[in-house]
């Protein structure tokens, strides 16, 4: 009898004192109010913000790929049927490509909207580090509405986080509002930046893009001073040798770049190298851009290879590591922008030819010097073309040129030189419905 | 905190029951009531024959501590009874020593009757049957080698034999020698079946439960146990999702009632909730491992599946989708037996797609060429002199073999059963490079310690290896690229080495060269205490530990095109998952003056899970010879992670009886969650049912039926498959930059976040005749769900892409229909048995009814007023003759094609599922038929959006050389066009087909020796067969397999094929051997 009583009170005992805890906090997250609190935190949420620009649907590849095949650089020559959709212009709202843009730069500028929100909590920072902070976010989100603003038009305009469901819904903003909110933020970045880091937002990149959007909008005047600014003033330089930009070291002529390692790569290489190199081939170049090189152009080479069987772009390549940055901003985009705002302003020849001329000189052309303003604007469209291939600007020249749709046999109307609205978002926002979205989806 | 239970084996008690002491004092009690009283007492039951021994004669008794001997001794002899024991029984008969107790007539012309009774089923002897002259009192009772001797008085005499557990016979007694095969009865009815927490007489349920028993599991080779319950449950749809060995399957119990919160059944293995799902880290994006096919199917004693809310609600929050309860094996306390048994089969794929040969190749390239204002890509020379066509399919699928040996033993004492076991099974898969290894090993023990204690252990081991190729939603997939690689291509290059200049990696040297296997050990054990209080109270406690360990390791070697990328891709994970699980129940027992009975329990439970994994990633190796990371140059991902879970539950149910004739049941339970935040971290589950056995009423008077029972349920279930912290406002790590560590906000915060519940309305009926030659069952039920667990979508341009929140209903209503027969009984046999499942599902809310569409490849949709996934896109009205374009309807009659003309396509959802056996028997043969259909499911074929689409490089499907090409043609196929600014290629009605199908699922031939030959080779059952599986498929689907979900379980992808691994068509033979 005793032994069983043991056993029975032996059992009871362990039954009584095991209990599952209940309270449990996850490992791999943490709760929001406890998130950003110190400076610490607050440089790993400023990461954060920095993290969002290497999504796919970002620098991380379809901004640049779409911009790309949209326009008369490049033709899809692989598997994936959307971008194939894109390259003939001919989107259907729900094409995940365009869908993946709209989501990415949603995402960073939420990001930013939040430690944006708990910056001026943070203790034991100085006012300078927190403006400095304050600005590289500002730099973020202005490049994010910028994109928005030009593939797809008017964007909902959202300055604070979303932290619960009761403010979901916002309306299309018209784009002059988009653009003159980001203009007075950047405005403000270029005071207050003082980081001056490769692959980092630095006082040149917002000056450099208030230069972008000033020509955007055709203030020709703004444009110029912008870009002035950022030659003279940051100690940039053009590299001598145009290759040399695509290797991975850092250089003088790059204003603003998303950098990626083998830990946080991105697979641009991979979509763009031929089978034969392990790649995709998914995005490749026209026959016409080729044909557009001179024989001298060492931007040729430098940029393409494969031209016997299948042309590739090869500033690209690292397949194996993902480490290949993706430019946002490199300063010979500023002789040319500001050549640009020259020509629209009727300005002095010898200037403008000694903008285009820098570029060209770097690309073993001869110097120009024409006395007409459209063949200058030609010129200028070509160069801008062969500097920036696979790098994201055709599209937008030829946009903001109106020779889109004279230029593209795809491009028939003008309405297809926007994307649509994602269909997700008109499905889910109850202030955008299928009347509001761009005309001809 | 948790401690062992330490158990100290007792002393056995070595009695054989005759040596029980037996303690009785009754007066003035029939004897029939003492010998039941006595039966209580030891482990025997008294046979006799109730016409010739008088058992209502009263006695007086007192007994004190008497052994059984001398209890019968002193109650028989002086009442003239002989007893004998024989086996498990103690046979009664009267001894001739008085004329008075003689048969009361004795012919003068008494012909004499002997003969032999046998069990029909298994050809032993029978002891103990009691045969009578009908309308007399004459009769006897067989020896214990089945003989009989008996005096009938004429010719027109009828023998009655008849025999507990045997359905009754009767013979006209024309010969001097009879031998009579008595049946056994249909024991549906009498048997046990496992319920929630413990077991119940199928009789007396209340509930809708189906069983499957063990024969029905094991006849057939299967890998894995869902697949063996397919088409064997009303009610259950089991569906492969591709033929992936060792691969997911789909289990859906009265429909899907969820739309995020998964639709898999709870499973309980012994009483112990068991791990299932897919742990794999290698994204296969499609086909998962499944973790419940660890279990080995040939230690399953019974599978029960309960479905109604009656049955399920005691298991409280996971009970929405049903629960499956898997009982394995135990000893019994008879003689040791020891089987063997082996099956080796091989397998094929039943089907390949028709693609364009080389030849057909290079012309469609050519006109798609010239059709876009081009030039030929090949010139004639190139196509009349090309000798490279390849057969990719051919080249990746190949007849396989598949195999299993099993080795088991089981037995036992009065106080200690056993039950061993040992299995190795082997699989190939169809697909090169794909294959599936398990053993098993298993060890039942219960121990009797007293008369009021019981313990036991149950330990199931086992070790899998599984050889993957990545699925479908890939570029290095073998099938995929099989199909869609154009024949122009060959396998190798003339130097030996493989041909890489096609648009896809070779997939051979994928298959050959590729290695991806995932290695599981898994330890599911239990042990347990069962204790007896007092009169009527029992405690139970049994503590659970399912351990699951999963390492992947997947080496893509330099040589590779996918390998080549990064110059030896290498990645090893591992996945530690730990449940315990402990259950703590106080049962109670009474009969209260033999009519009214209640059994009741009340438990405590708790589990405790934990996981722990990690992944790493590495490139760079030197060449193909190092596979393992240490070999790797640069580690490019390395990562751990953890996760702990709790539950907390109390639960009860009462039982009540009236005359076994009304029968009510109350059931409920409280569980608590670490999923869901404090506002609602506790729910509560409860559910009431009744039934009435109407064959029992007195005013019952319909003989052909011997059981009628209608019943009624309704109760609340729940369902808390979300992932963890989904309440919580979370900032993730892993927003990485320029190697700083990032964070970022991740997920919006709902503190109201509570359970899925289920309200389930079920009535039914059981019902049996012609003494169960003929029983069905029928069930009708009602489940609204309510405070779906969704991930809304929110508008993205608020930075998140959804908000998990309770919203959002769901209903299914369906009925269940079972009918099994046994239409001749003779010496040859034929049983049918068929069922039959209807459900209709339908989405009733929604947040502000917003539909949550284009989900997966199917582009499936979750729409108010629909059922659940169904295709909603544009309708195809065909191909117009004079553009070669597809027309689309418009829906919405505003004359332009646009996404409001989107309307719903298909449903992938089947109108109705079920089996149909017919099993024959004739000597030692059996020959076993299994149909198995699904009918009205829609598939949307993926594959063909892409080999049909007439774009890119792919290889395309033979139909396309119907295409459209001039004016005036009427086809199904649009023109091939390179700029298709109409869109032919969107998801549309085009590609989605008709899913039905019948199935030869199994087919299976046996032979069973008989007695004689079994005697001489000192076996005790000896069964040799060949059975095909998925011989034929009826269908119309033009994929590979109708039986199809690419994305594996998903609830929303569903219905869609995309390039996916077909199950295959299987001949194996076996052995089955018991000593």
């Amino acid at each position: 009898m005793t032994m069983k009583k043991y056993i029975i009170l032996s059992i009871l005992v362990t039954v009584l004192f095991s209990c599952a805890k209940l309270d449990i906090d996850p490992t791999q997250s943490i709760a929001a109010d406890k998130a950003i609190r110190t400076p610490s935190d607050l440089n790993q949420a400023l990461t954060g913000c920095y993290d969002a620009l290497q999504l796919a649907g970002f620098y991380g590849r379809h901004t640049m790929l779409s911009a790309e095949l949209s326009s008369d650089n490049a033709t899809a020559t692989g598997t994936i049927l959307e971008f194939n959709d894109i390259s003939l212009n001919n989107l259907l709202s729900n094409n995940t490509i365009s869908e993946a843009i709209w989501n990415a730069c949603y995402i960073a500028i939420n990001r930013v909207n939040n430690v944006l929100y708990y910056l001026p909590n943070i203790e034991g920072l100085s006012e300078e580090n927190k403006n400095d902070v304050s600005g590289q976010l500002y730099f973020i989100r202005s490049l994010a509405y910028y994109n928005l603003v030009s593939y797809f038009g008017d964007v909902p305009l959202r300055v604070s986080p979303t932290l619960s469901t009761d403010d979901l819904n916002l309306p299309r903003t018209a784009k002059a509002e988009v653009l003159s909110q980001i203009v007075g933020d950047l405005n403000t970045a270029k005071i207050n930046i003082t980081t001056n880091t490769t692959g980092r937002a630095s006082a040149a990149a917002a000056e450099a893009l208030l230069a972008k959007i000033a020509l955007y909008e055709s203030r020709w005047a703004d444009a110029e001073t912008f870009a002035t600014h950022v030659i003279e003033n940051y100690g940039l330089s053009l590299v001598s040798d145009y290759s040399t930009l695509f290797n991975n070291d850092n250089n003088s002529e790059s204003v603003f770049e998303v950098q990626f390692n083998d830990q946080d790569k991105n697979r641009i290489a991979e979509y763009v190298l031929p089978t034969s190199l392990g790649g995709r081939y998914e995005v490749s170049p026209t026959e016409d851009l080729i044909n557009s090189f001179s024989t001298e152009d060492l931007r040729l080479n430098a940029s393409f290879d494969g031209f016997d069987d299948k042309p590739y772009c090869k500033k690209y390549y690292q397949i194996s590591s993902g480490a290949d940055r993706v430019y946002v901003i490199r300063l010979s985009e500023m002789y040319l922008l500001r050549a640009e705002a020259r020509i629209q302003q009727q300005a002095d020849f010898g200037l403008i030819n000694a903008d285009i001329n820098a570029v060209r000189q770097r690309a073993g052309l001869e110097d120009l010097s024409f006395q007409d303003y459209n063949a200058l604007l030609q010129e200028l469209l070509l160069q801008r073309r062969l500097e920036f291939t696979f790098e994201g600007q055709r599209w937008f020249d030829l946009i903001r040129n109106n020779l889109a749709v004279q230029t593209l046999p795809t491009v028939t109307s003008s309405d297809q030189l926007l994307f649509p609205i994602p269909y997700s978002e008109i499905n889910t926002n109850t202030a955008i419905g299928p009347e509001n979205q761009n005309p001809g989806y | 905190m948790l401690m062992v239970i330490f158990f100290i084996p007792f002393p056995v008690n070595a009695g054989v029951g005759q040596t029980t002491p037996i303690n009785l004092i009754l007066e003035n009690t029939s004897l029939k009531e003492v010998l039941q009283k006595i039966e209580s007492q030891c482990d025997y039951t008294f046979a006799y024959n109730a016409s010739r021994i008088d058992v209502s004669q009263k006695v007086s008794v007192s007994y004190t501590n008497a052994s059984l001997t001398e209890v019968l001794n002193n109650l028989l002899k002086e009442k003239n009874i002989a007893y004998e024991f024989i086996d498990e029984k103690i046979v009664l008969t009267p001894k001739e020593t008085n004329t008075e107790s003689k048969p009361e007539v004795v012919p003068q012309e008494g012909k004499k009757i002997t003969g032999t009774v046998t069990d029909a089923s298994n050809g032993s002897t029978l002891p103990g049957v009691s045969i009578v002259v009908k309308g007399t009192l004459t009769g006897t009772v067989s020896d214990i080698d089945g003989n009989y001797s008996i005096e009938v008085p004429d010719e027109l005499s009828v023998l009655v034999f008849s025999y507990i557990g045997y359905q009754k016979v009767e013979i006209l007694a024309d010969k001097s020698i009879i031998d009579v095969a008595l049946r056994p009865i249909a024991t549906q009815l009498e048997e046990m079946v496992v319920v929630g927490y413990g077991s119940s007489s199928k009789k007396l349920l209340t509930s809708s439960i189906s069983t499957i028993k063990a024969e029905e599991i094991t006849k057939y080779p299967s890998s894995n146990i869902d697949q063996a319950i397919q088409g064997k449950s009303t009610g259950v749809q089991v569906v492969s999702n591709s033929g992936t060995p060792g691969g997911g399957i789909s289990v859906r119990v009265r429909g899907i009632s969820s739309i995020n919160a998964g639709s898999n059944p709870l499973y309980v293995v012994d009483g112990i909730p068991v791990i299932t799902g897919d742990y794999g880290q290698i994204g296969f994006s499609g086909q998962t491992i499944n973790a419940i096919s660890d279990l080995n199917p040939n230690d399953i004693e019974s599978i029960s599946v309960l479905k109604d809310a009656s049955a399920t609600t005691i298991y409280g929050s996971r009970a929405s989708n049903g629960v499956i309860l898997i009982t394995t094996k135990k000893g019994a306390a008879e003689k040791t037996s020891i089987n063997f048994s082996a099956y080796y089969g091989v397998q094929q794929a039943a089907k390949t797609l028709d693609m364009l040969n080389a030849r057909e190749f290079m012309e469609y390239k050519n006109e798609a060429s010239i059709a876009s204002g081009g030039l030929p890509v090949y010139s004639q020379e190139e196509i009349d002199n090309n000798t490279i066509d390849t057969d990719w399919q051919n080249e990746v699928l190949s007849t396989a073999p598949i195999a299993n040996y099993e080795l088991s033993a089981s037995g036992g004492s009065k106080a200690t059963k056993f039950y061993l076991s040992g299995n190795y099974f082997t699989q190939d898969g169809t697909l090169i490079g794909t294959g599936y290894d398990r053993l098993n090993g298993r060890a039942n023990l219960d121990f009797k310690v007293n008369d009021r204690i019981n313990v036991g252990t149950n330990i199931g081991l086992s070790y899998s290896v599984n050889d993957r190729k990545e699925g479908d939603q890939s570029l290095n997939a073998p099938l995929a690229n099989a199909i869609a690689m154009p024949a122009i291509y060959p396998v190798y290059n003339d130097d030996g080495t493989y041909n890489d200049d096609g648009p896809y990696a070779n997939p051979v040297s994928i298959g050959n060269l590729h290695t991806n296997k995932s290695y599981a050990f898994r330890n599911i054990s239990n042990i347990y205490a069962d204790i007896k209080i007092l009169d009527g109270f029992t405690f139970q406690t049994k503590l659970g530990a399912d351990y699951y360990n999963l390492r992947e390791h997947t080496y893509d070697p330099p040589t590779t095109r996918q390998g080549g990328k990064y110059n030896g891709l290498g990645i090893e994970s591992t996945a530690n998952v730990i449940n315990l699980v402990s259950n703590n129940i106080l049962k109670y027992n009474t009969e209260i003056n033999d009519k009214h009975r209640i059994n009741a329990l009340l438990g405590y439970s708790f589990e405790s899970y934990q996981r722990r994994s990690t992944y790493l990633r590495g490139q760079d190796f030197p060449n193909e010879n190092f596979e393992y990371i240490a070999s790797a140059a640069s580690i490019t991902e390395g990562s751990a992670s953890a996760l702990d879970r709790g539950l907390n539950s109390f639960f009860g149910e009462v039982k009540y009886d009236l005359s076994y004739k009304y029968l009510f049941t109350l059931s409920g339970r409280y569980d608590g969650s670490s999923k869901f935040g404090e506002n609602n971290r506790f729910g509560f589950f409860p559910a009431a049912s009744a039934a009435w056995r109407i064959s029992e009423e007195n005013f019952f008077g319909v003989k052909a039926i011997n059981d009628l029972k209608i019943r009624a349920s309704y109760g609340l279930t729940g369902n808390d498959g979300i992932p963890d912290f989904a309440y919580m406002n979370l900032y993730s790590s892993g927003a990485n930059y320029q190697l700083n560590p990032g964070i970022y906000p991740s997920q919006l915060p709902n503190p109201d976040l509570k359970w899925e519940s289920t309200a389930q309305f079920d009535i039914g009926f059981d019902l049996a005749m012609f003494d169960s030659r003929l029983t069905l069952n029928f069930d009708y039920y009602n489940k609204q769900t309510k405070d779906l667990l969704l991930y809304r979508p929110v508008p993205p341009s608020s930075g998140f892409g959804s908000y998990i929140s309770n919203i959002g209903e769901m209903k299914n209503n369906g009925i269940e229909f079972l009918i099994a027969g046994k239409v001749i009984q003779s010496d040859f046999t034929w049983d049918l048995n068929t069922n039959f499942s209807l459900n209709r599902n339908e989405v009733t809310k929604l947040y502000n009814d917003q539909p949550i569409d284009q989900i997966g490849r199917g582009e499936n949709s979750v729409r108010v007023g629909y059922p659940i996934a169904i295709f909603y896109n544009y309708e195809s009205l065909g191909v117009d003759p004079s553009t070669g374009d597809l027309v689309f309807k418009d829906v919405d009659g505003d004359g332009e094609i646009t996404e409001n003309d989107r309307t719903m396509i298909g449903d992938p959802n089947p109108d109705f599922i079920g089996a149909f056996t017919n099993n024959f028997s004739y000597k030692g043969f059996s020959l076993s038929v299994t149909l198995q259909y699904s009918y009205g499911n829609d598939i949307f074929n993926g594959t063909r959006r892409y080999i049909e689409s007439m774009k890119g490089q792919d290889n395309q499907l033979s139909v396309i050389l119907d295409r459209w090409r001039q004016a005036g043609d009427i086809t199904q196929v649009p023109r091939a066009t390179n700029a298709d600014l109409n869109n032919n290629d969107r998801a549309s009605s085009r590609f989605i087909e008709d899913g039905s199908y019948l199935r030869f699922k199994t087919v299976r031939l046996a032979y069973n020796f008989n007695k004689e030959i079994l005697d001489k080779l000192k076996l005790s059952r000896l069964e040799l067969y060949v059975v095909a599986q998925n011989l034929f498929t009826f269908t119309n689907y033009s994929g590979m397999d109708p039986e199809v979900n690419y994305a594996g379980d998903d609830d929303l992808r569903y219905g869609t094929d995309f390039f996916t691994y077909p199950s295959a068509r299987v001949v194996s033979a076996g052995i089955n051997v018991q000593f």
